[in-house]
């Protein structure tokens, strides 16, 4: 009996050690395979972290290129400004100083007209630039008012020329979400209008009324003016950047690309019609939707 | 005849400002080329002008600076605003100008503003600035 125990005790011994061992070499293959896993992870990892290394390598870069175009952007228009402002000094005390109203006034106007309109442009460059970085604030504003004003001041600056401009609206109190960067919408159009215009007396009627759009409540402006009109490939072009660069568009510069991101940021629209329906020559229409509030 | 300080580093700038000022009636009482000088020079004036024209960006120290410390001294004085950097209006204004005006600006411009401030000057009852 003693020695068949034994002999059934060795047996469970044996097969003790044999599943041991399969444990043992299970083990052992689970390790290795766990150490290959884990330099896949630290490999992965490193590659990681040189990708990560490299991406703020291309931040500080952009940063750096950011501030630099920053920092010529505030240099150009602050030094150009004082050369313009010299300028402009100088024509104006010899538009006073020289008597006769001959072809010296006239050419002394001329590049007074341009020099004011270089400032103008350095002036939209800014303020597109600052449009395009930040979140502007929207308010309740009232801009019937602004609107008049922009108006007179419009009008103010073309003393020795007649305008006429009238205003058709639903009402004297309109109240809409803007940014004081309104009123250089109206001037903008206002002044293209104007320029734009071959007529011997240029003529602008803005007309305002309400719409409703989706569910939302618009006031809706139209500045039709007897300009020399858009064509409708130009409709849309007119409003972008680097357009000027074709001949053809002498003279829109930036003022435009301002007026609609300045829209596009009150969350309204902008857009181009005929004044009269088909026949672009007779003038433009510009049209705004501004959303309106209570 | 009015005194009018100027306070501009660019030459040319000098040069047309007191050819302005003077065919329009007025007489400069002094020409600073930075913030430095201009506080200086005012310290230095037994008469002081009622009006200062005043740049920003200058060498030694800035418009805005030199403002504060002009002020301290006689907190009557108009100090006009006539830089090339529009954004330091709110600024300007918040620290007493009397008002702020990009450049370029027009004769008519510089001349309006200069007869509003010494409107306001002399009539202390007025608006202290002129702001827009």
């Amino acid at each position: 009996m003693r020695i068949e125990e034994n002999k059934d005790n060795k047996e469970d011994l044996n097969e003790i050690k044999a599943h041991l061992k399969q444990e043992i070499s299970k083990r052992i293959q689970l390790e290795n395979e766990l150490n290959i896993a884990l330099d896949e992870l630290n490999l992965s990892n490193t590659e990681y972290l040189s990708a990560i290394r490299k991406l703020e390598g291309y931040k500080d870069n952009l940063n750096k290129a950011y501030n630099r175009a920053e920092f010529y952007k505030d240099l150009f228009s602050h030094d150009i400004n004082n050369i313009l402002q010299a300028i402009l000094s100088g024509m104006q005390l010899c538009e006073a100083e020289i008597d006769d109203e001959g072809e010296i006034q006239k050419d002394i106007r001329i590049i007074i007209s341009q020099v004011l309109r270089g400032a103008n442009l350095v002036l939209n460059i800014r303020k597109l630039s600052q449009l395009e970085e930040i979140e502007i604030s929207l308010k309740r504003t009232e801009i019937y008012n602004i609107l008049i004003n922009s108006i007179d001041f419009v009008k103010n600056s073309y003393q020795d020329k007649k305008i006429k401009i009238t205003v058709d609206s639903v009402s004297k109190q309109l109240y809409v979400q803007v940014n004081e960067l309104i009123r250089d919408v109206f001037e903008n159009i206002l002044y293209n209008a104007i320029k734009h215009n071959k007529s011997v007396i240029p003529e602008i009627e803005v007309k305002i009324s309400k719409e409703q759009k989706l569910d939302v409540n618009y006031l809706k402006m139209e500045f039709h003016d007897n300009g020399v009109g858009i064509s409708d490939p130009r409709k849309e072009k007119v409003f972008q950047r680097g357009y000027g660069k074709n001949k053809n568009v002498q003279g829109m510069g930036l003022g435009l690309s301002l007026v609609k991101t300045i829209i596009e940021k009150c969350h309204g629209e902008i857009w181009i019609e005929d004044r009269v329906n088909g026949d672009y020559s007779k003038g433009s229409n510009f049209v705004l939707l501004i959303p309106e509030v209570n | 005849m009015e005194k009018i300080f100027i306070v501009d580093d660019e030459p040319t700038l000098q040069y047309f400002y007191k050819k302005i000022l003077e065919l329009n009636g007025f007489e400069v009482a002094g020409i600073a080329e930075n913030g430095v000088e201009a506080i200086n020079m005012f310290k230095s004036f037994s008469n002081k002008p009622k009006i200062i024209i005043m740049d920003h960006r200058m060498p030694e120290k800035t418009g805005i600076e030199a403002t504060k410390e002009i002020l301290q001294i006689d907190k009557r004085v108009k100090i006009l605003f006539f830089s090339a950097d529009i954004s330091i209006k709110e600024e300007a204004y918040s620290i007493g100008a009397f008002s702020f005006n990009v450049k370029p600006f027009t004769i008519n411009c510089l001349i309006n503003n200069i007869n509003k401030a010494l409107e306001c000057y002399n009539s202390p009852h007025l608006m202290n600035t002129i702001k827009e």
